[in-house]
């Protein structure tokens, strides 16, 4: 803005003021003059531009106090800065002036330099306050469109890992006998047990809502390792060899490779939810008492992810009919879940098995892998 | 009653401004000293505050400081409905008069 297109409102009911004013800002800006606070008023709500105002306190109808409350009590005028321009000598009046919103006060009589000094100060300080005032609307915007940019990429993200799910599921399931309804149930069983679990004081600061639904998410690739496992073994209708159960086991370490593969290329965004789905993959298979493997930890080494998933996974080979082995019912299950409280599985995580066992049974219901299954359960729960 | 030289300076000798604001001030003020004696007349302290606190920034910005200080004592007293003020809006009404005499001489010397 050049100095010319600024425009100054002096109010002062007195010629002589009126005449040294324009006299002395005239060649610099736009001088717009009233002789009282109601006629400024009337200039600037009939849309007359005022960049600052000089306005004298002492003045008829309308005196420069009351003029400059109109104008702050004004969203359109109340940033307009205001300088008093006054004989009045009193701190008192310096005072009530600065008190209303005034930006200044300039005693009487007129000193040309002063004037024009704290005048050049204000607009300077206005226009500031104007840059000032943009830029943060400008940030305030970059925020928002940075915010949204995030959000569209954590979408991503979440779509991505629905996505690897998908995939490494399809693939476990084509090598397997077993059916998809494994994954359903043990992933529902799972976060039965954490929601549950989340309600104590020992779990509640691991179980947070995050956390549970990035368990619910990592739970179906629990046994991904198996499409490393040869089809002889694998789907083998009879029960496993001492050397077949060596070639067996390793598929917790196989699922610990692949998914740390791919947490790898990920980055970051991945971490939280291949972080569980490789503690589940390598770790569902360890006891709490330490005879379990693929490392033969004990307790609380073994992560709470992987000691959930013990609990479900074995639940849910009890309750289902293999060539091996008959259907356990569902009472059963929950007999055999307790009996391995503190040798087996976490002794809370067992509790909790048997405090959720209506839970899982309908679950087992919904997901039920065939018809006589679900009579199993239904004649003997 | 007017400090030329002050006057002068402050408006960095430029006399056709300085005759223009002469002008403008008789203009505007001619009716002053009748204005102040009439308020006087009429016991009006309310009126006299209002006329000497526009004569005591007319006599500032003429560099007229004696006139200035009297202006500012008379309305003082008005304001604060002191008897006095009538004295010294009486005296303030002569140097007025005698301001605008010298303004007036100004413009004769200044065509």
């Amino acid at each position: 803005m050049t100095h010319s297109d600024i425009t100054i409102l002096v109010v002062d009911d007195d010629a002589v003021n009126l005449q040294i004013l324009e006299d002395t800002l005239g060649d610099r800006y736009t001088i717009q003059t009233a002789v009282d606070g109601s006629q400024g008023l009337n200039y600037l709500e009939s849309g007359g531009r005022a960049d600052l105002i000089l306005s004298d306190i002492v003045m008829p109808k309308m005196d420069g106090y009351e003029f400059c409350i109109h104008l702050k009590a004004n969203p359109a005028t109340r940033d307009i800065p205001v300088l008093f321009l006054s004989s009045l000598d009193s701190a008192n009046d310096e005072e009530k002036g600065l008190t209303l919103g005034a930006e200044d006060f300039i005693h009487k009589p007129i000193s040309p330099p002063v004037v024009m000094a704290r005048v050049r100060n204000h607009l300077e300080l206005s226009q500031a306050r104007t840059r000032l005032s943009e830029r943060n609307e400008e940030l305030e915007m970059l925020v928002l469109e940075r915010t949204r940019a995030l959000i569209l990429r954590e979408q991503d993200v979440v779509k991505a890992q629905g996505a690897t799910i998908t995939a490494f599921c399809a693939l476990a399931e084509a090598r397997d006998n077993e059916t998809g309804n494994h994954i359903r149930r043990t992933q529902y069983y799972v976060r039965t047990l954490a929601e549950h679990l989340s309600q104590l004081p020992r779990f509640r600061a691991e179980l947070n809502d995050e956390a549970i639904t990035l368990l619910f998410k990592s739970a179906p690739l629990h046994d991904i390792g198996k499409v490393a496992i040869p089809d002889a073994i694998l789907n083998k209708p009879g029960k496993l060899t001492p050397e077949e159960w060596v070639i067996m086991r390793r598929h917790a370490e196989f699922g610990r490779n692949a998914i740390a593969q791919a947490e790898q290329e990920f980055g970051h965004s991945g971490i939280g939810f291949l972080h569980y789905a490789r503690e589940i993959a390598y770790y569902h298979h360890e006891k709490w008492d330490g005879s379990g493997y693929p490392l033969g930890i004990a307790g609380e080494a073994i992560p709470l992810s992987a000691r959930l998933m013990a609990a479900a996974d074995v639940y849910d080979a009890l309750i289902s009919k293999r060539v091996y082995k008959p259907a356990f019912t569902h009472v059963q299950a929950l007999a055999t879940i307790m009996a391995g409280k503190g040798s087996h599985f976490d002794p809370d995580i067992a509790d909790a098995v048997l405090a959720c066992g209506d839970n899982f049974l309908s679950i087992a219901r919904r997901f039920s892998d065939m018809q006589a299954n679900d009579e199993t359960l239904d004649n003997k729960a | 009653m007017i400090d030329w030289s002050t006057l002068t300076e402050r408006f960095k000798g430029r006399t056709t401004f300085i005759r223009k604001l002469a002008n403008t001030a008789l203009d505007t003020h001619a009716d002053s000293p009748d204005k102040l004696r009439r308020l006087v007349r009429d016991r009006d302290f309310e009126g006299l505050a209002f006329v000497a606190h526009s004569i005591k920034g007319l006599a500032g910005n003429l560099a007229a400081t004696s006139t200035q200080e009297l202006a500012a004592t008379t309305e003082k007293a008005a304001r604060d409905n002191d008897d006095h003020a009538y004295t010294h809006a009486s005296l303030l009404a002569d140097q007025i008069d005698m301001i605008l005499g010298e303004l007036g001489e100004f413009k004769r010397s200044n065509p």
